[in-house]
């Protein structure tokens, strides 16, 4: 059984100003067990092999399109494609500031 | 409260998460964009030199390098503003802001028009900007001369 809720600690840039290096969040990780995500969810998901932090901005059936709110030089759905929605772990609902 | 409980989590152990590519990145330099700033005043100058002799289409191709390097430095000077340049930076450097601001405004001139005045203060502006971030890397930045057949200068770091 997963348990409910993960910590992490963010590394980079691509979700400045909302979380910035070294904040830690925290994940539900039963969050899309009977929904899908929504629009502007910060969602935990792995992708090779990599666990990474976004915002959701597109839903599709299977799958999500997400983007870092640092839109500068994130890397994400605009040059590597969406995500499936299985790949994802959770949505962050609390950050805690890098004290 | 609410400090006390983040205090508390923030001692718990965590797993890493990324927020930005796929690997860790940090490798950051504004050489490129001082390389590009040049090569749009060289663009610039070759354009202004050209005569009626030159067929259209060594024009065209002055002005699209001109154009693609205006627009080099407009993305790497975004890059390293908007992903390296982080809150106490700017406590330092209060204009970082404007001045990114004034390097975009001038790259864009510097496309629309056949101006040596615009191309010299984009390699102005791009050289401050250049300036700033060596200090905030800890090394010194340094002038010297270019080695460029538009001659001026460069920032490097001691």
């Amino acid at each position: 059984m997963i348990l409910p809720i993960s910590l992490y600690t963010v590394s980079g840039h691509s979700m400045y100003p909302t979380i910035k290096p070294g904040d830690k969040v925290l994940s539900f990780n039963w969050a899309y067990f009977l929904s899908k995500p929504s629009i502007g969810d910060i969602v935990v998901f792995e992708r090779n092999n990599l666990l990474m932090v976004k915002r959701v901005r597109k839903v599709y059936a299977s799958k999500v399109f997400i983007i870092g709110d640092n839109r500068c030089d994130s890397l994400d759905s605009k040059k590597y494609g969406t995500i499936p929605i299985k790949n994802i772990l959770g949505r962050v609902f609390y950050v805690v500031p890098d004290i | 409260m609410k400090r006390a409980i983040e205090s508390i989590i923030s001692l718990i152990p965590s797993q890493p998460v990324y927020a930005h590519c796929d690997i860790p990145c940090g490798i950051y330099d504004p050489h490129q964009a001082q390389l590009a700033s040049h090569t749009v005043l060289r663009m610039t100058n070759m354009i202004l030199e050209a005569d009626a002799q030159n067929p259209i289409h060594h024009i065209a191709r002055l002005t699209q390098v001109k154009e693609e390097s205006a627009e080099i430095v407009k993305h790497e000077v975004r890059v390293i503003w908007g992903d390296y340049f982080k809150e106490e930076h700017l406590k330092s450097y209060p204009d970082l802001h404007d001045l990114v601001f004034k390097i975009m405004k001038l790259a864009s001139k510097a496309k629309q028009e056949v101006s040596i005045d615009a191309s010299k203060q984009l390699i102005d502006k791009v050289q401050e900007f250049s300036e700033i971030f060596y200090k905030t890397k800890g090394v010194n930045p340094i002038r010297v001369k270019s080695i460029y057949p538009t001659e001026g200068e460069i920032v490097v770091y001691g």
